[in-house]
């Protein structure tokens, strides 16, 4: 039997929520279980299948959860454990914290009892849209139990294939398995100047060797970073970083490291005018490591980093060609009698 | 795809009475029997610059297809749009 712990932390899923603290926080889940799946922002969902010898019951596991997860922020929580992604986040969206100050909510729903669990509780709790639950009412139904000993056939013919899965629902039965998450990782490089470097000049092929050297490690592993993160270490001033977020996992060393080059110039420019200070070493960092060979893109939606990845084209263009030779033609007049009045070129 | 003249260079035009161009001069090179596809006015502007011109989509004997005016404020023909 499968047992999943859902973990709800309510201040995290208000909309103004930080999302740092809840990254981090399932980075200290992982001390616990390696199956962990961000089901949404200040949700998760853990694996805790076959852990009760290790770790004792699972109130107990619960709790070990809570105080890795209050290590990094100090949230109340509310924590359930059910057999599968749907008993485990109802049993945490009801349960109900035994005292005012308690640091925990904790509920749990017995191994193969999820029906009868279930049968009780109203079928408000169900993620059906207005329109169901209103044929509901009209059909008397009212609680989990009536929904789950219908005959699926009726329930299929009244309610349709909708019908069938919130059926399956209040039976207490969710198929959707627990996706795991990725465990982030960071490959990292440095490289230190001795005596040290006067300016970026000096820098960059060095930055260009160590991007190569993280290149050809995450080639062998069939893997490419979707983003950089260049760490200047100067004398005698705070170290200077860059994060460059590429649009689609790359591993074109080239590129990677002009445009870091690039973005350190225009911070460094930012900063000040005058010569900067002495450049002691340099740290490279690779994360969001993905596979680029399946990568795939949604056929029937729009595509998110369409224009992420236009802008990443037009600043490889930009990088090959030299500045002042792109241009966007931007339609501010489309219906203008004048051709030349229907559109403008502005610089990039 | 149509390459449009931004800059709307001169060109030199022999045309009739009636202001329909015959023949054109382009690059050195003379282009004759002009069809016309079509024409029309364009007046605009004229509370601040005025602008005046007659628009002709043309094609030539050896294949030119092309959009020029002739600006009836300064008296002169330019090119603004070639067809590939």
């Amino acid at each position: 039997v499968t047992r999943l712990l859902a973990l709800v932390w309510p201040a995290l899923r208000a909309p103004d929520a930080e999302g740092a603290a809840f990254d981090a926080i399932l980075d200290r889940l992982d001390d616990l279980s390696p199956r962990i799946e961000a089901v949404d922002r200040g949700v998760a969902l853990l694996d805790i299948t076959g852990l009760g010898p290790l770790l004792g019951e699972e109130r107990r596991i619960a709790a070990r959860a809570v105080a890795l997860a209050r290590g990094i922020a100090p949230l109340p929580v509310k924590a359930g454990v059910g057999d599968n992604r749907w008993l485990a986040v109802l049993a945490a969206r009801l349960a109900r914290l035994e005292r005012p100050d308690a640091p925990a909510a904790f509920l749990a729903i017995p191994a193969r009892e999820g029906a009868t669990a279930l049968a009780p509780f109203s079928l408000d709790l169900l993620p059906a849209d207005p329109a169901t639950r209103a044929r509901f009412e009209l059909f008397g139904l009212t609680a989990m139990g009536q929904l789950a000993t219908l005959p699926q056939s009726a329930v299929g013919a009244q309610f349709g294939p909708p019908g069938e899965r919130l059926q399956a629902l209040a039976r207490g039965q969710d198929p959707r398995p627990l996706i795991p998450r990725r465990r982030p990782e960071w490959l990292n490089a440095r490289a230190t100047f001795e005596p040290p470097a006067q300016g970026i000049t000096e820098i960059a092929l060095s930055l260009r060797r160590l991007v190569a050297e993280l290149c050809d490690t995450l080639r062998a592993r069939h893997l490419a970073p979707g983003r950089a993160r260049l760490d200047l270490h100067l004398e005698d001033a705070p170290s200077l970083t860059v994060e460059l977020a590429l649009p689609e996992p790359t591993l074109e060393p080239d590129w990677i490291a002009r445009l870091l080059i690039g973005r350190l110039e225009q911070v460094a420019r930012e900063r000040s005018a005058e010569e900067g200070p002495r450049i002691i070493a340099i740290g490279l960092a690779f994360d969001r490591l993905a596979d680029p060979a399946t990568r795939q893109l949604p056929a029937f939606e729009a595509r998110v980093g369409r224009w992420e990845e236009l802008r990443w084209s037009l600043e490889r263009l930009t990088m090959r060609f030299g500045e002042g030779r792109l241009w966007r033609a931007s339609h501010d007049r489309p219906s203008a009698s004048l051709a030349e009045h229907r559109a403008r070129l502005v610089d990039l | 795809v149509t390459r449009l003249y931004l800059d709307h260079p001169l060109i030199q035009v022999e045309a009739d009475a009636s202001g329909t161009p015959l023949r054109l001069r382009l690059d050195g090179e003379t282009h004759g029997e002009v069809g016309i596809c079509n024409r029309w006015r364009v007046d605009d502007d004229w509370w601040r610059e005025p602008t005046a011109r007659s628009y002709f989509k043309l094609v030539t004997r050896d294949g030119l297809l092309c959009i020029i005016y002739f600006d009836e404020m300064r008296g002169t023909w330019h090119l603004e749009r070639i067809f590939d």
